[in-house]
């Protein structure tokens, strides 16, 4: 066996110090009587550079060990991910990824404004209130699909002509009985909103008949129609917050967002943009009753 | 507010996502199983991105990122070990011996792994945080939460089992004495 000469007290005591020494915790003086005693003692001078040799060894050997690139990719869709309904990469539109933050923040608020006919709106009567789950998720299936389609998806810079929008015969197309929706909505809506484009889509495996408008400084504006799926507005713990020609209208709030919707026999109907709150009111009164008008045509 | 809170996630993946690696190597080396570890770093990331607005800027990523790692490990540990506690036990005969056993000239990597991963945990655990992660004893108590002293002993004991887990596998495979450090008294 072999054994150190630990006759020589000092080895002893320095020996203790040689942990904090090697990871330059010594105080300045102790550091000072090691390195005094290192320069006379050639003993302790091996045993020092074998631990220190060993404690670099044991740093090179843990450090060959990777973690697997599948690590990465996943911690970053799970982070990027929370701020998303479908999991999609937000990283296309920022305002997008932060619409979606307000939405996991789950924090919709409606307003009451009285009855109002026609589109001027008043502020003055307001009331807020938290409304219920069940009315934040049917306020949400308007947003999603702005957020999903018009914003993430980018569609709300792909302008296509009203006669592309026509021809179209794919999935996305609007057809017969969606195509007139488009220029209904460019004769209420003036000059000042531009319809970009009117198609089909998915969001969140639920189907969606879509026009997209953009107006001044940066609007960006979805008409959302979705077949009803035992949902009903009037069925929802939330107050119309405005009757436009008679068709009550509902509002919410998510962030940025302003959602209104309003309902037929068969179809949810949302505007959502992100205009101010008259704003978005204004547009969604100015639409309610046209559109209730077709699509209640369509239902027969 | 959206474009500060976009920059949120790109500030946190910059300053969390360069310790992805530092993470992953001590999660293996103390729960020893790849696949758990990846969970763990995972979740360590996810309690990260969740309390990121809780960090402040300028201040030790890596260390709050550690300190995560070491609350997900000892929850991992409750999990499968239930409430018994490694315990540091007495001090093995070996250990309380005035003798430095001799480490082989040449130490193969493999060899200080298995010696690493025979140690017992609270010391491995130190040992990682010192020797391969170069952390303070400071930085290295706030982290699992003992004090300084704890830290130093554990350290310690930690590099002297693997002193003689090693000096152990030089005499099994022959390494000549001549070659090791210390001389005969």
């Amino acid at each position: 066996m072999n054994v150190i000469n630990f006759n020589e007290k000092a080895c002893e005591r320095i020996r203790r110090y040689f942990d904090s020494y090697l990871d330059n915790e010594l105080l300045v003086e102790t550091n000072h009587e090691v390195l005094r005693h290192l320069s006379v003692c050639p003993d302790c001078t091996k045993v020092l550079d074998a631990r220190a040799r060993l404690k670099r060894t044991v740093k090179r050997a843990v450090e060959q060990e990777t973690a697997p690139a599948v690590l990465l990719e996943s911690i970053q869709n799970r982070i990027r991910g929370r701020r998303s309904f479908f999991d999609f990469d937000i990283r296309q539109w920022a305002m997008a990824a932060a619409a979606l933050v307000i939405l996991a923040a789950g924090s919709i608020v409606a307003v009451r404004t009285g009855h109002i006919f026609g589109p001027m709106i008043t502020a003055s009567q307001d009331s807020f209130q938290l409304i219920s789950a069940e009315a934040q998720e049917l306020m949400r299936v308007g947003l999603v699909d702005h957020v999903h389609c018009a914003l993430v998806l980018g569609k709300w810079k792909e302008l296509l002509s009203f006669e592309h929008m026509s021809q179209e015969t794919g999935r996305g197309a609007l057809g017969p009985e969606f195509i007139g929706l488009v220029p209904m909505v460019k004769e209420k809506l003036g000059p000042n909103f531009q319809v970009i484009q009117g198609h089909r889509c998915v969001a969140n495996h639920r189907q969606y008949v879509h026009v997209i408008l953009t107006g001044n400084n940066g609007a960006i504006l979805s008409l959302v129609i979705t077949e009803k799926n035992g949902e009903a507005f009037d069925h929802a713990d939330i107050a119309a917050t405005v009757q436009a020609s008679g068709v009550p209208l509902y509002r919410a709030k998510e962030g940025q967002l302003e959602i209104a919707g309003f309902e037929t026999n068969r179809y949810l109907v949302y505007v959502v943009s992100n205009l101010d709150r008259d704003g978005n009111l204004k547009v969604a009164s100015s639409l309610a009753l046209p559109v209730y008008e077709y699509l209640h045509r369509l239902e027969g | 507010m959206f474009l500060s809170r976009k920059f949120e996630t790109s500030e946190f993946e910059a300053a969390a996502v360069p310790h992805l690696q530092d993470l992953y190597r001590t999660a293996v080396h103390l729960v020893r199983d790849r696949t758990e570890a990846q969970d763990l770093v995972q979740n360590v990331y996810l309690q990260a991105w969740k309390a990121f607005h809780r960090f402040e800027p300028g201040t030790n990523c890596r260390a709050w990122l550690f300190k995560i790692l070491f609350n997900e490990i000892r929850h991992y540990r409750r999990k499968w070990f239930g409430n018994r506690t490694v315990s540091e036990g007495e001090q093995s005969f070996e250990e309380t011996l005035p003798y430095e056993p001799p480490i082989p000239e040449e130490i193969k990597d493999e060899d200080v792994l298995a010696a690493l991963n025979e140690i017992p945990a609270e010391f491995r655990e130190v040992v990682l945080l010192a020797d391969v992660h170069e952390f303070a004893y400071k930085e290295i108590a706030q982290t699992l939460n003992v004090p300084v002293g704890t830290v130093m002993s554990r350290l310690s004991r930690g590099r002297k089992h693997l002193r003689l887990k090693l000096a152990g596998y030089a005499k099994a495979c022959g390494i000549p004495e001549a070659r090791q450090e210390v001389r005969k008294s």
